[in-house]
């Protein structure tokens, strides 16, 4: 129950920061924007039979394309900004602010007052996406005359992934300082970009890798949030590569979204024992 | 009485080398604060006080001794229920007005809507902020201040933390909350505050403790500590020479006024024998006062005298409103 509080409250604050309005609605307006670069991107003439894919034409394809790519592009741009920011700022500005006082001398656990910011984290960042992916379904339907489920799917990923990156500050803010942690978090969502390049890297170990930086490697790619795995835009905006992926919907619903949230939970039990033990 | 705040050995030491090294925030602070009485917790800055109330609060962990609130340990959830905080200048939501900030911290406690609801408008009441539904963001300092009272009374506590409650209030501000603190010690409230308004202490408190660099230095009733033991002797001039001669050897310190003579002492048979020589050389004994000492005298001297009679530290500066406020006894 004072978890649910304090997470509520978490996002009446969050929602009221200024670089999260202005980060939402700079994305708000490019992804309605979008359909005009879309406009300069797709080939000019008129489309042949043989162009059309689906009932659609090749110069509409290649304007869902654009769109798509644009869009989920400026999506996964505000929600890493997002969720760095509030993941970096959350705790460290109640503690500045002396409210964290107000609240620790009163019956919370701070267990409680943990997990309420990871879920008032959580809601703020659903909040934002569903504001945004709102928009991208709006643009999407009006020009398919569709429910364009594709996109709801891409969204919901990213979202995973960024409750995931957000988590991480979350738990990093407990321990450091504004500005490192931001870099470290960014590091961690890069590296993280990375993780299965790094993996391919390891297991060439006895080739040309060494084992014991294979094993390096092998340990960043188990700690390290794995976010090239939910970087499946490319079949959402490509249908046809989504035969790519094997059981797609499978791997999205009983892969990818249990694995963002058991990584999550994990950095807030770790957030947990180290914030049970810090000083304020 | 039953204790409202104990300490026993409580002991603070900052710094990576742990119980042996570091610096010593608070060294073995034994305290014992019964309940229903407004505690003075004084000191200079860096003394060691909001350590301590962290520690009284489980914000911070003592590296040594314990310490009970209400008779149960720091930190227990029970006691937090019957305690409440109002930390130096604190920032509250401010997008929140005052009635939706309090309904916040009454969440917090579990307590119903109902409930919640009779208790705020019963609190904006009672620090004057029931008029008011504008944003936090836009109350003045004094506003602020009270609505953080109100929001330390939200679970009608046994035991409140009051940390510089009147620290930078223009001086309306300042007696209203200092008659606050009145109000809820009517109640039966016990009030452990620090503060460096020693005029304000001096008037509320019914107990003081004097820390610096840590330790406590002295602690007692307000009254106590403030009854000098000196003696104010005046006799009207003229003297016999012999008379005065033996009027300055009995007495600690003289001072010289036009007609008359002011004698001081403090030890009570010494101030018996002056008394008597007057009246054996049938001079005019004037006034026979004790001296009252300000809680600011016996602050200064206990820091002065812990460091050795060294320099005060920088820090200890006494500004105007460490003055006693013209009508803050109305």
């Amino acid at each position: 129950m004072t978890a649910w509080t304090i997470a509520t409250n978490t996002v009446g604050e969050a929602m009221r920061k200024k670089v999260i309005n202005i980060f939402l609605l700079v994305a708000l307006i490019m992804i309605i924007l979008s359909q005009a670069f879309a406009f300069f991107a797709a080939p000019t003439g008129i489309s042949t039979q043989a162009g059309e894919v689906g009932g659609v034409t090749s110069a509409s394809r290649v304007e869902m394309i654009v769109i798509k790519s644009m869009a989920f592009g400026v999506i996964v741009l505000a929600g890493l900004v997002m969720s760095i920011f509030l993941g970096t700022d959350l705790i460290p500005a109640e503690i500045e602010r002396k409210t964290i006082y107000t609240i620790l001398s009163k019956p919370v656990r701070r267990s409680a007052y943990i997990t309420g910011k990871q879920l008032g984290l959580a809601m703020t960042l659903g909040l934002n996406f569903g504001l945004m992916g709102l928009a991208f379904l709006a643009l999407i339907g009006l020009k398919t005359f569709s429910f364009p489920y594709e996109i709801a799917i891409g969204v919901l990923i990213i979202f995973v992934q960024f409750v995931m990156l957000g988590s991480v500050a979350l738990l990093f803010s407990v321990f450091l300082t504004r500005n490192i942690n931001a870099a470290l978090t960014f590091f961690m969502f890069v590296v993280g970009m990375l993780s299965d390049f790094l993996l391919s890297i390891a297991n060439q170990t006895g080739e040309s890798v060494s084992r014991y930086f294979g094993w390096f490697l092998k340990a960043i790619h188990v700690m390290i949030p794995n976010f090239s795995n939910f970087n499946i835009t490319n079949p959402l905006i490509h249908p046809q590569a989504m035969q790519e992926i094997p059981n797609f919907y499978r791997h999205v619903f009983l892969e990818l979204i249990p694995y963002g949230l058991v990584y999550s939970a994990i950095m807030l039990l770790l957030a947990i024992f180290i914030f049970d033990r810090k000083e304020m | 009485m039953a204790l409202a705040v104990q300490t026993i050995g409580l002991t603070k030491r900052y710094g990576v080398l742990g119980r042996g090294g570091g610096r010593l925030a608070v060294d073995h602070l034994d305290l014992e604060v019964e309940q229903g009485v407004i505690f003075g917790f004084l000191g200079p800055n860096g003394a060691g006080k909001t350590t301590t109330i962290k520690m009284l609060l489980g914000l911070i962990f003592p590296t040594e001794g314990r310490a009970e609130l209400l008779g149960k340990p720091v930190g227990n959830i029970q006691v937090r229920r019957e305690i409440s905080y109002l930390p130096e200048s604190p920032y509250f939501y401010d997008y929140l007005s005052g009635a939706e900030l309090l309904n916040f911290y009454g969440k917090l406690f579990n307590i119903n809507a109902e409930e919640r609801g009779r208790k705020i408008r019963q609190l904006l009441q009672l620090v004057g902020l029931a008029e008011d539904k504008k944003p936090l963001r836009e109350y003045s300092k004094g506003m602020l201040q009270r609505v953080g009272i109100a929001q330390a009374l939200i679970n009608d506590p046994k035991l409140l933390f009051f940390d510089e409650p009147t620290s930078g209030l223009d001086p309306i501000a300042h007696i209203e909350i200092r008659d606050v603190i009145l109000k809820l010690k009517e109640e039966g409230k016990t009030i452990f505050t620090s503060s460096h308004q020693l005029s304000d202490v001096e008037l509320i408190c019914d107990r003081v403790s004097i820390i610096h660099r840590g330790k406590l230095m002295k602690i007692g009733d307000v009254d106590d500590l403030l009854k000098g033991s000196e003696v104010q002797i005046i006799v009207d001039r003229p003297l016999s020479p012999a008379l005065e001669q033996s009027l300055r050897g009995l007495s600690q310190r003289v001072v010289e006024q036009e007609g008359r003579i002011l004698l001081y002492q403090s030890d009570e048979e010494l101030v018996g024998q002056i008394i008597d020589a007057v009246r054996a050389e049938r001079a005019r004994l004037i006034s026979v006062t004790p001296q009252r000492q300000s809680l600011e005298s016996i602050f200064l001297q206990t820091v002065r005298d812990d460091d050795s009679g060294a320099a005060l530290p920088p820090e200890i500066t006494f500004t105007s409103e460490d003055t006693p406020l013209k009508g803050a006894e109305g």
